[in-house]
């Protein structure tokens, strides 16, 4: 039983027990897969994650007050990182910076700890509620949670996924695009071309400046908030644009044709048409510029 | 505006025991005299009673520490000599633990709703109106029931734990919630004055989706 599970499961953990109040200085090395997981919890502090070529995860930091122990444990390459809280009652913190094989996916929980992710190209996929979370660099594929937390994402590559409650969220690139709010703002301003775009608020702002692929599609979505849409001149692009109270302002050129039975609705085309971006508001104004 | 003697959020509170003792004795009056709030109330306690019976200890099943602990457990004498055995503090289980059940519950609770909008919504995982747009309006109105008991059950599993998060982000959760509402309140009163009109129902849904997705992530984590 022994041999087989020392077989089957390659196991390294370590505990730094903390005196009450101290602060501890720690690095630990663990084995991974280059294409492995690794999961990293770290409730208040810092966090900084970034992608290196090693098939190794390391973490360096230090614990605070009210973190019992740093428990770093590889199995079959898969990692988990977790700064423990202990039992006294206090919100310890830890600030840490993990480096993993940059073909890592990687998840982070947190509650209020900032985090900055780098050099991933794997998928990440982080869950906290006040700490701020930015990204950079080329992850497959992002997705973001939090509440109160502002979340920006830089020089994404594929599928962003954020979703806050009242955290400003920002995303600069990405070709798949999904981000909800409900008083956040909503940015969008990337380098690339998007293919897909679902943004929605209530009482947050959208902006989407970002130049369209072939055949995309973009549907934004505000019950109040204002929703601004900025495109490239050369954009060829339909518009279903609809409020029930709010102000339609198009200063992209053509007069607005007025399509809606029970609502205003304004469909406008430029180009060939061939991206669909679809505004709808109750209250919130609208407008169309040039990017 | 909605009646304030008739309003369910004050009603939540109650139940949950939120209310001061002044609040609770102007809940219990109007109870006394209003026989929809006294079903609601009946409604709520029941399924805050059904949260109550979720298993308490449930061992995350794709987590493999527990049964790599429970076999470094009878061996702490003589570890392997590349593992250190770690003694997990209790606080940090039951935490993982009680998220896990938490999780469970509200995904009990989407499941059962996924289920019943799937036969009503074409795709019922969106949240822009556009992709909410229920098939006709007897449809929308049952959709609407679905979506009000679902957010009800929601909010009884994220309250049973108000006692981990922190007062601002139920602070922050809160006033959002209400932002949901006064949004669904306004689109209320314009379908009122437009009734059938598939644009503003599509917005209403959108926006009961919102605020369950909103109570969904609540439910699912701890601050």
């Amino acid at each position: 039983m022994r041999r087989c599970w020392r077989a089957s499961a390659a196991l390294l953990a370590v505990l730094a027990p903390l005196a009450a109040g101290a602060q501890t200085e720690v690095e630990r090395r663990v084995p991974a897969r280059a294409e492995g997981t690794v999961e990293i919890v770290n409730v208040a502090g810092s966090l900084v994650v970034s992608g290196w070529d090693r098939e190794e995860v390391e973490v360096t930091g230090t614990l605070g007050r009210g973190i019992d122990a740093l428990v770093v444990r590889a199995v079959r390459g898969e990692v988990k990182v977790e700064a423990e809280p202990g039992r006294s009652g206090h919100q310890g913190s830890a600030h840490l910076e993990v480096r993993v094989p940059h073909r890592s996916r990687v998840a982070v929980e947190t509650v209020s700890a900032e985090v900055l992710v780098a050099g991933l190209e794997g998928e990440l996929d982080v869950e906290s509620i006040s700490g701020p979370v930015e990204v950079e660099g080329d992850p497959s594929a992002v997705a973001v949670e939090t509440v109160s937390g502002d979340v920006t994402v830089r020089r994404a590559r594929g599928r962003v996924a954020v979703e806050t409650v009242n955290g400003r969220i920002t995303i600069e690139g990405g070709r798949d695009l999904r981000a909800q709010s409900v008083s956040g703002a909503i940015v969008v301003d990337g380098a690339g071309e998007v293919e897909r775009a679902e943004l929605g608020v209530v009482s947050g702002r959208i902006l989407f400046a970002a130049a369209l692929a072939r055949g995309a599609e973009a549907r934004l979505s505000s019950h109040s908030g204002a929703v601004e849409v900025a495109l490239p001149g050369a954009s060829a692009a339909r518009f279903d644009v609809s409020s029930f109270s709010g102000r339609i302002t198009n200063e992209l050129g053509p007069p607005a044709e007025k399509a809606g039975r029970f609502t205003p609705e304004h469909k406008l085309v430029f180009g060939s048409g061939d991206a669909r971006v679809h505004v709808e508001t109750f209250s919130g104004s609208v407008t169309l510029r040039k990017r | 505006m909605k009646e304030p003697e008739c309003d369910d959020v004050t009603l939540q509170d109650f139940v949950d025991g939120w209310l001061d003792a002044a609040q609770e004795g102007r809940v219990r009056e109007h109870l006394a005299a209003c026989a929809r709030c006294r079903a609601e109330e009946r409604q709520l306690r029941r399924l805050l009673a059904r949260v109550a019976e979720l298993p308490r200890t449930v061992a995350p099943p794709h987590d493999l520490w527990p049964g790599v602990a429970a076999r470094l457990g009878g061996r702490r004498a003589s570890p392997p000599a590349e593992v250190e055995t770690i003694e997990r503090p209790r606080r940090a289980r039951s935490w993982n633990v009680r998220r896990w059940v938490l999780q469970t519950a509200a995904a009990i609770v989407f499941t059962a709703l996924g289920a019943a909008l799937g036969r009503l919504i074409p795709d019922a995982g969106e949240t822009t109106a556009a992709a909410v747009r229920p098939a006709s309006s007897s449809a929308f109105a049952a959709a609407e029931t679905e979506y009000l008991r679902a957010k009800d059950a929601l909010w009884l599993v994220a309250a049973s734990r108000r006692d981990e998060l922190s007062p601002v982000t139920m602070e922050i959760v809160r006033r959002n919630l209400v932002l949901i509402d006064e949004a669904i309140w306004e689109l209320r009163q314009a379908l009122a004055a437009d009734p059938g009109n598939p644009h503003l129902e599509s917005l209403l849904l959108a926006q009961h989706r919102r605020g369950l997705d909103l109570l969904r992530r609540l439910s699912a984590r701890s601050a």
